[in-house]
């Protein structure tokens, strides 16, 4: 073994040309795969966070539009979401679907009423005023800014809406929010639980959804979380519904995108592989007469063919290292350099030192069965073939 | 066997090809003393060299039986027969074989390296004796490729010897070299036959050297022709 080593090492340095050309192009190849690897993922949790970062992921309601939920049932579905690990923001909110009332005209809006979770750290409604009153009213709501592009409404202004009973209440405009998707920007209403109950004259709190966001790792899993918990809380009045579902196009387009990098990144490793492979093939043709007459002082053939198993490792390792600083390397001056019009990141960087790495253990592996080929070469090699062909 | 004989051969054949078969040996009884300095002459294409290369377990016969030592070798696997190998012989041949990419130290030490799996003070003692032996300390930190051709078959004796091996298996070792060198080398192998009782069995064109020898093997057309003892 240990001489093996050695001849291995021996044999990558006494030919450093070829040598530093083969660790060159693991190096690119691994490159290459970190940084479409990373990207794509980069890429992904953007688009993710973009699209549906703002919105439920998964949501518990009733089969039948805006009913509410039996408080009794909040509290226990609460509980048990409360308890688990893949959920990271839960939270109840009230719907209820009315109209705008002003003297010649109406429109439909969704009045929400968020508990603070939801209205902060799921929808991010705090982050996403673009305007608001420095004196907040009894009785402000926050309204999109769709309303103030299309009707002309601006802060303080009073804003009425049709309650339960067909009259109208008088509100006050403390703030719009833009959540970057005109359908909302134009129909949401955002008040708070006392508005809503003297709204739609209820006498306490009503919910008619819980809603969650579930942790990065497990975005991808929604439909199996909400089918498990179907199983476990749901009376046959309520369903669970997940963006998957809500979202199939760009579910297909996010799939799509990984499985086109996986392609590339497979692509890149069959490449390495036969690179590597047919380097060290053609250097058992050149090391052959050294392999026939160590066998034929007395080497043994396994002990032949790790001297090809060590070089493959040698040059996986060497390439993978020259790999990973390539790709960090590229990936950071990409970032560094190919930016938004704002100044920010057209893709932000998340080094994920799991995938970094596994890509190099990847084509250590990968080099160590490239090498399998001319190890069993060289076990094969018979040194009276030498001795007699000199 | 008797009780000298370090390698016996019975009814040796070698035939290669099997489409078209080739006989090169035909049914060769051959035994050689511990000890003793034997050459083996004869034309290109005589089966000399093939009778070599079975007498050192890199060729198998097709037909017959070969002992070295105590050990039948027909029945012994490929590693046991690496191990024999490693242990009991040595080769020289017309080129010397030495790994390029080691210096003369290096390549006297591998057989040494194989068998014991490391390198250690000892070995390096011995390698830089039988380099002494061989005239070659000042250049043992050459590579085998920054030498002359004399002191490349040198430095391949002493890597034959490294193993202080029983026997020691040469093919046309001085086939390469000037008549100086030629002498040189035969002079170290005599020396060394008579020193350390190493058996030499040594294929040659040259009529010089095979006189010298203490036995003179003729094989002509895969018989043996004359087998002559001083």
């Amino acid at each position: 073994m240990k001489l093996g080593w050695k001849i291995a090492k021996r044999f990558l340095r006494s030919n450093i040309g070829q040598t530093i050309l083969i660790i060159v192009g693991i190096g690119i190849g691994v490159s290459v795969q970190i940084f479409i690897g990373i990207l794509i993922q980069g890429l992904q949790s953007s688009l993710i966070n973009k699209t549906i970062g703002n919105s439920s992921q998964v949501t518990i309601q009733s089969k039948e539009n805006l009913q509410p939920i039996p408080t009794d049932e909040v509290g226990d579905i609460m509980a048990l979401l409360k308890k688990d690990q893949r959920f990271e923001e839960t939270g109840t909110v009230w719907d209820y679907t009315t109209i705008i009332k002003e003297e010649d005209t109406s429109y439909p809006v969704l009045v929400r009423s968020l508990d603070s979770s939801i209205q902060n750290r799921l929808y991010g409604i705090k982050d996403k005023l673009v305007e608001k009153s420095q004196n907040p009213s009894d009785n402000g709501i926050l309204i999109g800014v769709g309303f103030r592009d299309k009707y002309g409404y601006a802060l303080g202004e009073p804003i009425k809406l049709l309650d339960q009973s067909g009259q109208t209440i008088e509100f006050t405009i403390d703030g719009f929010f833009d959540l970057q998707v005109s359908g909302i920007n134009e129909s949401w209403v955002i008040l708070n639980d006392e508005q809503m109950i003297k709204l739609t004259g209820n006498s306490s709190k009503q919910v008619t959804s819980i809603q969650t966001r579930l942790t990065e790792k497990n975005v991808f899993e929604a439909d199996i979380i909400g089918k498990s918990l179907s199983g476990k809380v749901l009376n046959s009045d309520l369903e669970v519904v997940n963006w998957k579902e809500e979202n199939s196009q760009l579910l297909s387009g996010l799939q799509g995108q990984s499985v086109s990098s996986l392609m590339i990144q497979i692509f890149v490793l069959v490449s390495v592989v036969l690179g590597i492979a047919s380097v060290l093939a053609i250097s058992v043709m050149q090391k052959s007469k050294q392999i026939g007459i160590l066998k034929a002082m007395g080497m043994t053939n396994r002990s032949t063919s790790f001297v090809f198993l060590f070089q493959g490792l040698l040059l996986g390792l060497f390439g993978a290292i020259l790999g990973i600083a390539l790709g960090v390397g590229l990936l950071v001056s990409f970032t560094f350099f190919v930016k938004n019009p704002d100044g920010s990141a057209l893709i932000p960087l998340q080094i994920n030192a799991g995938f970094i790495l596994a890509s190099g253990g990847v084509a250590v592996l990968a080099s160590l069965i490239a090498s399998l080929i001319p190890a069993s070469k060289s076990k094969k090699l018979n040194p009276i073939d030498i001795i007699k062909n000199n | 066997m008797h009780v000298n004989e370090i390698l016996k051969m019975e009814g040796i054949n070698k035939i290669y090809g099997e489409a078209v078969q080739t006989q090169v040996l035909y049914d060769i009884n051959l035994s050689f003393q511990a000890g003793s300095f034997n050459s083996i002459i004869g034309q290109s294409g005589s089966g000399k060299s093939t009778l070599l290369n079975i007498m050192g377990t890199l060729d198998r016969p097709t037909s017959g039986k070969i002992q070295i030592g105590d050990e039948e070798i027909s029945k012994l696997s490929a590693k046991k027969l690496s191990l024999l190998r490693n242990d009991w012989l040595g080769f020289v041949f017309q080129f010397h074989y030495l790994l390029p990419e080691f210096t003369a130290l290096e390549n006297v030490l591998i057989p040494y390296e194989i068998k014991h799996g490391k390198v250690d003070a000892t070995g390096i003692k011995r390698a830089k004796e039988l380099l002494n032996l061989v005239g070659l300390e000042e250049v043992q930190n050459n590579l085998a490729t920054k030498m002359s051709g004399g002191q490349q078959q040198r430095t391949a004796i002493a890597r034959a010897m490294m193993n202080q091996p029983k026997i020691i298996l040469a093919d046309e070792p001085t086939g390469n070299l000037d008549t100086d060198s030629t002498e040189m080398v035969y002079e170290l192998m005599r020396n060394i036959n008579e020193e350390f009782k190493t058996t030499f069995v040594i294929i040659t064109h040259d009529k010089k050297i095979a006189e010298k020898a203490d036995r003179i093997v003729e094989i002509k057309d895969g018989r043996i022709n004359i087998d002559l003892s001083k």
